[in-house]
């Protein structure tokens, strides 16, 4: 069965929004602000692309996501006025969170290098903590006192003949 | 039509060397990934060495992530990437040999990779001993006279033991036992072996490929840990003729 043209077209927009918003330079530049006119969309002023550089939600590359998202929605809202119900469908399944979360996925800096220290660093003094010193002692006898004098003395005390070792039962 | 059906793009086939471009390009961009991701973690990883105090385990946990991210992952992508490739090529219908040569080249590269990563592992451990003898050293004191707990007679005690030690006092004949530094038993695992694999690391290369370097590869390697653990040089000895007589430890290369 041939693939419906109207899906096809609507499934290109979404594809090609997502190509152009992730190739763009990070924050946007102009072909990307050009795509953007193509929709009616208005790119973000530069003082709020300014803020969103600067927050928490670092980007590495591509446009905004709110700004992917707007066109998005311009695109939902064209193939919607069609009524066609093969594009119904596709919209039906399209996920507009998901895409967006995709593409922030996408274009958000490689954060694998910060894991792997920070969750390694529990481990930097773990294990050298609680290390005891050097210990030199003499094993006696428990009952006379005398010393040890057999390096494989491990019976009786040469000198009173008690136990040197006792057996744990 | 049987001769469209199995007609075959020979390798001068524009077609052809446009894919083994693409081919070529894109392994190249892995290998670049792979570098960047190493010289990424080379400023933390000084800071860590820095920090480190006795022994190696932040060194494991870090090479068990960087190895995830420089070698499984990109193998995984490369793995993934041949089999686009490979589908373009079916479909332009290059020969079975011709697809097996560049197949060839992912193996290649995957193994080159692991190597590479070995050889990164190596000498990181390598870096990470170092620091730590210099930690043990500073904190051992290397003057310290031990005498006979019950006669005061100096005893002829070697600091680096890396065992308890049972000496009998010459003077009055008791025995002394004495129990090395935890720091200084710990080097043998965390210091001693590490700068073993490091000196004996080219002939673990060469025997991947040359069975007979494998017993350099065990002379050098037990023969740095003979000399630098000598109270357990029969220990050693008796791995190292172990593995060298043993077919079974040849399969680890």
């Amino acid at each position: 069965m041939a693939e419906n043209n109207n899906v096809k077209d609507f499934n290109s927009e979404i594809e090609t929004a997502f190509t152009n918003a992730w190739h763009s330079e990070k924050g946007g530049d102009e072909k990307w602000s050009t795509f953007l006119n193509s929709y009616n969309v208005s790119p973000l002023s530069s003082e709020d692309k300014e803020k969103l550089l600067n927050s928490e939600m670092k980007i590495a590359k591509g446009a905004f996501p709110i700004e992917l998202r707007r066109v998005y929605e311009k695109i939902l809202e064209k193939h919607l006025s069609k009524g066609d119900a093969g594009v119904m469908n596709a919209i039906a399944g399209f996920d507009i969170e998901s895409k967006v979360k995709e593409y922030y996925q996408k274009i958000k800096p490689f954060g694998g290098m910060s894991d792997i220290f920070k969750n390694a660093s529990s481990s930097l003094t773990k294990y050298s903590e609680g290390m005891q010193k050097a210990k030199h002692s003499t094993m006696k006898c428990k009952n006379c006192g005398a010393p040890r004098l057999e390096e494989m003395q491990y019976d009786n005390c040469l000198f009173c003949g008690s136990k040197l070792f006792e057996a744990n039962n | 039509m049987l001769s469209s059906l199995f007609k075959s793009t020979d390798s001068s086939s524009p077609e052809f060397q446009a894919l083994v471009t693409r081919w070529d390009n894109f392994l190249a961009k892995i290998k670049e990934r792979y570098t960047e991701v190493l010289q990424q973690a080379e400023e933390p990883l000084k800071e860590v060495i820095g920090s480190i105090q006795y022994d190696t385990v932040i060194i494991h946990n870090i090479k068990t992530g960087l190895h995830n991210q420089a070698v499984t992952q990109l193998s995984k992508k490369v793995d993934e990437g041949w089999s686009k490739m490979e589908g373009e090529m079916s479909k332009l219908g290059v020969s079975y040999g011709l697809i097996t040569e560049q197949h060839r080249k992912a193996d290649a590269f995957k193994e080159t990779l692991a190597n590479e990563f070995q050889y990164f592992e190596v000498s990181l451990y390598g870096r990470a001993a170092r620091q730590i003898l210099e930690n043990v050293k500073k904190h051992i004191d290397e003057k310290k006279l031990h005498s006979c707990t019950q006669c005061g007679a100096e005893l002829p005690i070697k600091i680096y033991s890396f065992m308890s030690v049972n000496l009998k006092c010459e003077s009055c004949g008791s025995v002394n036992t004495y129990k090395p530094d935890d720091r200084i038993r710990a080097l043998e695992y965390y210091v001693i072996t590490h700068l073993a694999e490091e000196q004996a690391f080219p002939a673990k290369l060469k025997a991947k490929y040359d069975k007979s370097a494998q017993k350099e590869y065990f002379k050098t390697y037990y023969g740095f840990l003979m000399e630098n653990v000598p109270d357990k040089k029969e220990f050693y000895e008796r791995e190292m003729n172990e593995r060298m007589n043993n077919p079974i430890f040849s399969l680890g290369f």
